[in-house]
């Protein structure tokens, strides 16, 4: 067994009572592309928020690479260690032109006061390299609040690759991208798995099937399954949270 | 790149500089000089408060107490050059005399000296801003809560120079100053050099801001003011930063206030407190905030025009001020500078409409 990128044990995070996760234990290793998916509220993004430090475990182990206790860490610290991050919301900084917010998440090295004030050119040829990469090299000096929602998007996938992370927490990357965008960006997540872990949360079921090796399938804060593409769609459990719902609010109408 | 005009703002900047340096001295009374002067000094404290709001976001309502120790620091140098020139023959400030001080407290004593009295002018209000910066900024206290803890630090610092009278000279301040370095500000010529003195002191700040502002760590600045939370996961500590831009923008307050004390004459708590403070905070809206030129240009734009009502109506000027600031605010938020951008950009585009339709005339014909 080789040592696990990302490894959670019984984490538990609740919000005034309220388990957004229980007892959950997760693994995934070096070089992984995992999918997770699950019905609204089944604790992907609360997932997400532990291991990039925006929400503390009430309880349980958070380990990410050889044995660094993420727990006591703040937000800055772990995307130092190599942990980068897509919101759900595209938030990047819209008064910024679009190679500044690269330029931004470039330099990993110098992110302190000093260093940012005397440092020197900008890093051009990686940050065009990403430009390149996310379709954007022509709105460079476009301020980024003004590019589209899936413009967005693609900057801030952008945002993590420039960021070389070894760990990718992607939180649904196609959300209001047409067809064609939704194709492009699954190979490109595809095509960074290998050299990075990349965790993706999505609920668009077609760049699943694009994307997937292995999903893991959360319900109410804990792990429900996990496994190939097929033995997902072939698990009676899970067709029952996705389809129970359905005919529950069926039988409403 | 969209560097290609950097050249045309030096360009701007130097003939302005020129202007302000040669120009204005011989072309204005002397009257007009020192007031230009004053509202210069106060124009390098209005740089520094876009740092901190226009460039950061954060708005600090507490500006006059940094312009205060700043112009204190000075206050002090200059009631001690007096010396037993003073009403009552001593060595003692006249003040401290009528309020039964028999020796001169220690912390006035090293403002004898011109270079600490300066050096502190600058450094207290950074190591002030710097402190308050690291209890706020650490327990991740933002927006309106930080304007509300400056402006009740404006309150307390106020009502500390009003109440230890014998130690500040209480709500009269510290006047009545005859000479700085040995020169006699009575001098026309002494307030000419104080006004270049100035005059340099502005270039040499808007030169250090604008530098802040053009280098990587600016658009952390822009960053932080967009969205802090998700700089926190690019890897960046916004604490740090912030502490950086408060601290130095307290130091320019001093700076400013240094300089303006003996182109005035006094400092008072009125210089401090809350109404100061907010002033100071439009001065920089009215120019232009998120701009360095619009900061300065605001500050001379609203103190010009205080100067012009209170000399006709001085009754109104508060309300003529109050009501500027609504407009502003409703009206062009982003200040002078963001309203001539506007028509600017307005007619270039009128102009390439005009182009191409000519053009397309031509083309048809």
């Amino acid at each position: 067994m080789p040592t696990s990128i990302i490894y959670l044990e019984g984490v538990t995070v609740s919000f005034e009572g309220f388990k957004a996760l229980n007892n959950l234990n997760f693994i995934m290793y070096p070089g992984e592309l995992r999918v997770v998916i699950g019905p609204n509220g089944a604790g992907k993004t609360t997932l997400l928020d532990v291991i990039s430090g925006k929400v503390r475990p009430t309880a349980g182990r958070v380990i990410f690479g050889e044995l660094t206790d993420l727990s006591s860490l703040r937000e800055h610290e772990m995307a130092k260690l190599g942990i980068g991050r897509k919101f759900q919301t595209p938030s990047v900084f819209k008064a910024l032109s679009v190679f500044e917010n690269l330029e931004l998440a470039c330099h990993q090295k110098s992110k302190g006061v000093f260093a940012t004030l005397f440092s020197k050119r900008a890093e051009r040829e990686k940050i065009f390299a990403v430009l390149d990469e996310i379709g954007l090299a022509d709105k460079a000096w476009m301020k980024a609040g003004s590019l589209s929602h899936g413009e967005k998007q693609w900057l801030e996938i952008g945002m993590v690759v420039i960021q070389d992370p070894r760990l990718m927490l992607i939180d649904e990357p196609v959300a209001g991208m047409t067809g064609k965008e939704t194709e492009k960006t699954g190979a490109l997540l595809s095509s960074l798995a290998g050299k990075h872990s990349v965790l993706v949360i999505e609920h668009d079921m077609n760049f699943v099937r694009q994307i997937a090796r292995t999903i893991t399938v959360l319900h109410e804060g804990t792990v429900l399954c996990e496994g190939p593409l097929e033995k997902i769609q072939n698990d009676p459990r899970v067709a029952e949270i996705y389809l129970g719902r359905e005919h529950k609010s069926h039988a409403s109408h | 790149m969209p560097n290609i005009s950097s050249w045309k703002d030096w360009l701007l900047f130097g003939a302005i500089f020129a202007v302000l340096m040669f120009a204005a001295p011989a072309a204005l009374s002397d009257f007009r000089l020192n007031l230009l002067g004053k509202f210069l000094a106060l124009a390098i404290l209005a740089l520094g408060i876009d740092l901190i709001w226009g460039y950061t976001g954060m708005l600090s309502l507490g500006h006059g107490v940094f312009f205060g120790i700043g112009g204190y620091c000075m206050a002090m140098y200059l009631k001690l050059q007096v010396g037993a020139a003073g009403t009552y023959q001593t060595d003692l400030p006249d003040f401290m005399t009528w309020n039964g001080l028999t020796e001169l407290p220690w912390f006035w004593k090293p403002m004898h000296h011109f270079s600490i009295a300066m050096l502190s002018a600058i450094l207290a209000p950074a190591l002030c801003a710097t402190l308050l910066g690291l209890l706020t900024f650490r327990s991740r206290v933002q927006g309106v809560y930080f304007a509300i803890i400056t402006q009740a630090l404006a309150l307390v610092a106020s009502l500390l120079l009003i109440g230890q009278q014998p130690y500040t000279g209480g709500t009269n301040g510290i006047t009545d100053y005859k000479a700085i370095l040995g020169f006699d500000l009575a001098d026309n010529s002494v307030q000419k050099g104080l006004y270049i003195a100035t005059v340099l002191a502005l270039g040499v700040s808007y030169v250090f801001c604008r530098w802040i502002v053009r280098s990587r760590l600016g658009k952390v600045l822009g960053a932080i003011r967009d969205a802090e939370n998700r700089l926190r996961f690019l890897g960046y500590d916004p604490v740090g930063f912030k502490v950086f831009v408060f601290a130095i923008s307290g130091a320019l307050a001093g700076l400013a206030g240094a300089l303006f004390v003996p182109q005035v004459g006094i400092i008072s708590p009125s210089n401090v407190g809350i109404v100061p403070s907010i002033e100071m905070v439009i001065w920089v809206a009215v120019g232009g905030r998120g701009t360095l030129s619009g900061a300065i240009l605001g500050t001379v734009l609203v103190n010009a025009a205080r100067s012009g009502f209170s000399e006709q109506f001085p009754a109104f000027w508060l309300y003529f001020l109050g009501s500027l600031f609504i407009s502003v605010v409703l009206f062009f938020p982003d200040g002078v500078i963001g309203a001539l951008r506007y028509a600017r950009d307005g007619f270039e585009k009128l102009a390439r409409r005009k182009r191409s339709a000519v053009a397309e005339f031509e083309e048809v014909i």
